[in-house]
Formats: structure tokens, sequence, C-alpha cells
């Protein structure tokens, strides 16, 4: 069984071309505006430094990772192409086939329809769920609460809402977050911070990924993250009493 | 005899006054002290997601309500060790019981870390047993609402565990491998996991699965990873849709909604004055109780100012009315009606306060 499944991952790779590559998309991908635009490595340094045990925590999963900032204009509801671009050597063009709304507005999840490569499978044998699934990919977004006290509201922007304007203000910030595949890779989107200005993007490693069961490589995948998770919480913890000896 | 004997005590009370079939299923989500690192925040609202998603996309015919979707609760207690040892934690905690009363939840989420054996768990020995595979109590059975509701899962696995231990509250099951037994709640109630190996000119091998199945044991080629379809299965011998949607009307009743918490209505508003202080406009906005059959003891006002934006929580008012100061961008603004313990879904209509102080 396993041999024919790898039998069939190599069919999948010698082919995977010829099966998802049907007429390429008629709009050149360089012109149309990308969802993440890249952030400098300065920053990005900065923010890794000042979220390093959330951000090790996350990107353990990871092949690679990278740090972006989202042009959420993009994710409206205009018929627009734009491309996905969670790594700059993986894009995907894109538009949006619907914004879905949760809980009377508290959350929301934008789905966009694939445009190139798409799966074009109508003589197949499979679901028709299931091939809307594989042309079709998903970003939820949800919206985080920021209090400032009256004194700090931002002067630049004004933006808020207050029931007492010499008390505090409350505003709110954008993000979003998810998990989206391409044929077998996995992409892990989530905002680095509360502030959410900017976000981070993992390559999810499939040998990395946790499993349930008692089967020895379960155990191993669950061993490592294990001693993994108790490393980082030791050195988090040294860190915040290292911090708190030095502010006294 | 005994299917008809309780048949007939369930017509009797459900036609009593004293009894309310409860048509709503209520989860709740809370998460230990070790998992509560600020980044796992935004995957227990995406694993949440995909709850909603699978029984969306499932058409289950029983309406479902994330109590706190967008803000999962802290348990304030750290669980550790196995998945059983996590669980039998969890099910002591006097604080998630509490927690549970309170909002009147069906079945509750623990989110957890460091798991050592598993990426969650769930019980089904009311639903599943392999000695006496069909024990349903039809068409109402509740026997697992004290030792059922609880759903433990790791915050570092993927986000479609919820959905998996959620699934198997309901009764549904994995899949069964071929010429395998069947110990579940029905023959056919366990979960679908296929290969397509499509010929030329094609050419193409797609390996899915569906919600409950097991990838460690039933989609096990990582090398290939599994596509997972976000619903449970209905293929004929894999119809576990067809096992949660008999169970869902049972464990609707876990736990009876107890109250009637109406979302409030008419909400209207004004313009009082510009610039007032500025950068603020200020409104007056109004709204009507909605028909609640419990005393409101405070109402929450929630806000959005982006066109396509997400609300959130503002502050928090004793009367029907409010002053809001709005800077910046016009504000939409929802209003929900609470109790001590619970609230209500958020007012359908919204007031839309503009801001022209520039």
């Amino acid at each position: 069984m396993k041999t024919f499944l790898n039998f069939g991952l190599i069919i999948l790779l010698t082919h995977s071309i010829t099966a998802i590559s049907n007429d390429p998309f008629p709009v050149d991908s360089e012109s149309l505006e990308k969802l993440f635009q890249p952030v400098d490595q300065t920053m990005q340094d900065r923010l890794f430094e000042e979220n390093q045990f959330s951000l090790k925590r996350a990107t353990y999963f990871g092949k690679r990772h990278r740090i972006v900032k989202v042009n959420m204009d993009l994710l409206a509801d205009n018929g627009r192409a734009f491309v996905v671009n969670p790594f700059d050597d993986i894009q995907f063009i894109v538009n949006t086939a619907e914004i879905k709304v949760y809980g009377g507005g508290l959350s929301q999840r934008w789905v966009g329809n694939l445009l190139d490569p798409r799966l074009d499978l109508a003589e197949a044998d499979i679901p028709v769920a299931f091939k809307k699934q594989l042309n079709t990919m998903g970003i939820n977004i949800s919206a985080t609460r920021i209090v400032k006290p009256a004194h700090h509201f931002d002067k630049d922007t004004k933006v808020g809402i207050t029931s007492d304007p010499n008390k505090e203000v409350i505003t709110s910030k954008i993000y979003v977050s998810g998990k989206f595949p391409e044929y077998g890779v996995r992409y892990r989107l989530l905002p680095i911070n509360q502030s959410a200005d900017y976000h981070l993007i993992i390559e999810l490693d499939n040998s990395k990924q946790l499993m349930s069961g008692k089967s020895a490589i379960a155990q191993q995948r669950r061993n490592a993250h294990l001693e993994f998770s108790e490393r980082l919480n030791l050195e988090e913890a040294k860190s915040k009493s290292q911090k708190q000896g030095d502010l006294k | 005899m005994k299917n008809i004997i309780i048949t007939v005590l369930f017509l009797v009370l459900a036609s009593s006054k004293t009894f309310a079939l409860d048509q709503e299923i209520r989860v709740l989500s809370v998460f230990s002290t070790n998992a509560s690192d600020p980044s796992f925040i935004p995957k227990i609202v995406d694993s949440l997601g995909v709850f909603a998603d699978t029984w969306s996309n499932s058409n289950v015919t029983m309406p479902i309500t994330l109590l706190n979707k967008t803000n999962p609760i802290p348990l304030n207690a750290s669980l550790a060790g196995t998945s059983s040892q996590q669980h039998q934690q969890a099910e002591i905690l006097q604080t998630l019981k509490a927690l549970r009363n309170s909002h009147g939840a069906d079945l509750v989420v623990v989110y957890t870390a460091g798991i050592s054996d598993a990426c969650g768990v769930a019980p089904t020995e009311f639903w599943i047993s392999s000695s006496n595979p069909t024990t349903f109590m039809a068409p109402f059975d509740v026997r697992g609402a004290e030792v059922g509701y609880i759903a433990i899962v790791d915050v570092s696995c993927p986000e479609d565990v919820t959905a998996h231990e959620l699934g198997h509250l309901f009764g549904a099951g994995h899949v069964t491998a071929p010429g395998g037994s069947h110990p579940y709640l029905f023959d056919d109630s366990h979960a679908d996991a296929q290969v397509f190996n499509i010929p030329p000119p094609i050419n193409i091998l797609i390996n899915y699965r569906t919600i409950v199945s097991d990838t460690a044991g039933e989609c096990a080629n990582q090398i290939f990873p599994c596509t997972l379809q976000k619903r449970f299965s209905v293929r004929p011998d894999h119809d576990n849709l067809n096992t949660v949607q008999k169970t869902a009307l049972s464990v609707a009743n876990y736990r009876q909604t107890p109250i009637i918490l109406a979302s409030p209505t008419n909400l209207w508003g004004y313009l009082v004055a510009s610039c007032s202080p500025p950068p603020y406009d200020l409104h007056k906005i109004f709204w009507s109780e909605g028909g609640s059959n419990v005393a409101i003891d405070h109402y929450e006002i929630f806000y959005s100012q982006l066109p396509t934006g997400s609300y959130i929580y503002g502050w928090s008012n004793s009367f029907a009315s409010t002053d809001a100061y709005v800077g910046g961008l016009d504000a939409s603004v929802k209003v929900r009606a609470c109790t001590t313990t619970l609230c209500s879904n958020l007012s359908a209509g919204s007031y839309l306060a503009t801001w022209g102080c520039d």
C-alpha cells in the first residue's frame, strides 16, 4: 500500500503541471497588486527580538517563514484579481468569491477563487464540493481591541470611539489568520502580536506536524516538540526573571 | 418495547409546561494556563472556525452557537500529561463546571498544550461501544451530559483537531479499515478517506479525508498528505453525518438554555454635536430591550470602523442608550443584552455614527 502511495506521489509530481495548468490566466501577475508586502530587515529583526518566544513557538512547525505587512484593502468583495504571495516563489492569482460573516459581525472569512493555476477535473469522479475546495482558498478576518488612555489617543489618525473622551479611547485593528494549502504544501498566517501591524507567514513542514496515535513516528514528533516547548518555557522564564531583575 | 416507553415518556415531558425542548447547541471554548501564549489565540479562533465550517458544510439541521468564538476564556489552571490524564484533570475542575453552567453550554472545548500522546481526546463511551454498538436511546439520550461534554485539544496541533474531537462528542467515528469491525454508534458512522487515482489524460492522484478521519492511522502517508474536507462524511457506508444529525438533539439538551435572552432591536441614534470635544463627534444611541424573559443586567456596545470590518467590544452600559464619541472614521455600532453571566447575540441592525470633525 505504501509503495502504491509513493508511486502515486511520483505520478503526481511528474504530471502535476499538466493536471493543474490549464489555460493560463490572461493577466500578467506582475501587473497585479500583491496581498503581502515586504518588510525591511531591520524591522524584521526588531519584531523577532520583541516577540521572540511566541514567534519561536509558531515557527517551530515551519520550513521557512517571513514577516510581512498585509494589504487588507484587497480582501474586498469587488471581483478584482490580485496575487496572494506567501513567498517570492509562491504566488496565487485570486479574486474574491465571497466574504462570509459570522456571529453578527464578530468575525469574517474571505474566500477567494484560484484563477491560475486551476484544477479543472470535470471528467473526474471526485465530489463536487472537493473540486470547489481545491479551486478556492480562505483567510479568516478578525479584529483585535486596543484600549489607550485618552491622552495617548493617536492625534494623527484620530481613529477611535469612546463613551468618555476624558478616560480612554478604543481602537480596533483588523488582522488575518488561517492556513491555506497548495497541493500538499500548507501555509500558516497569523499576526505577530496584538497590534497586528505585521503578520507572520510560515510554510509548514509536514514532517513536523503533530499526530495522534501511538505509532513510533507520532511519538517521536511529540517528544521532540515537548522537549522544544519545555526548553523554550525555561528560556522565557529566565528572560522574564532577568528583566524583572533589571527593573529593580 | 423499551424504546416505545421512552418515546412516550419523552413526548409527555416535551408537552409539559415544565419541560422546554432545547433546539440549540451551545459550545464554550476555554484555554488552560499552559496554552496562554498570545500566538495561540488566532489559532484557537481559526480552529473554532473550522468546526463552524464543518457544521455549515454538512448542513446539520440543528443550530450551533460558538459562545465566545473570538475570545476564548482563560481557565486559570494548568493541565499536564497524556490526553486521558488531561481530560480527567479538566473534568474535576470546578472553574470549568462553573463556566459551563453559567454559560448554559452543552459542550466545552478545552485548549491545552503538551499532550504527550495525542492531539486531542473526547470521550465516546455513550455513543461508541465495541461491546454494544447501537446503544442510542432514540430519540433523546442525555446520558453523556455529565461525562461526555469535554473535548481536549492541543493548540500545537493542526486546526482541524477541534472539529475532529467535537465530532466524537456527537458519536462520529474514525475510518474503519477494510474488513474491520464497526465499533460505532451505527454501522456506518465513521469517516471517509479516499485516494482518487485519475488515469490519463489528467493523471493525478488525490488523497482526501473528512473531518473525523485520523491522520495518523487512516490517512497515514505523510509524504503525500491528505487534503482535508471540512465536512462529515456522507458516503453510504461512511455516514458520519447521519450519526451527528441523530445525536444533535440529545447534545442540545445536555444543558437546557435556561432563559430567552433576545438581541436588542430598534437601534437608532443621532448626531448631538460635531467636534465636541475635538476630534470627536458626539452621538446619542438608543435601542429596545428585545423581548428577553429575564432581567437585563447590562448592555454591551460593540463597534466597527471599517466598511467590512469585524465588530469589537467597546464598553457596557446599564441603560438602553449610550453616548458615543466617534473619532477618525464613520463607526458602525451594534449592541447585545447581558445578564450577569450570559449575553445575547449582537443586534441584527446597526447604527452608523458618521464622523465629520476634520
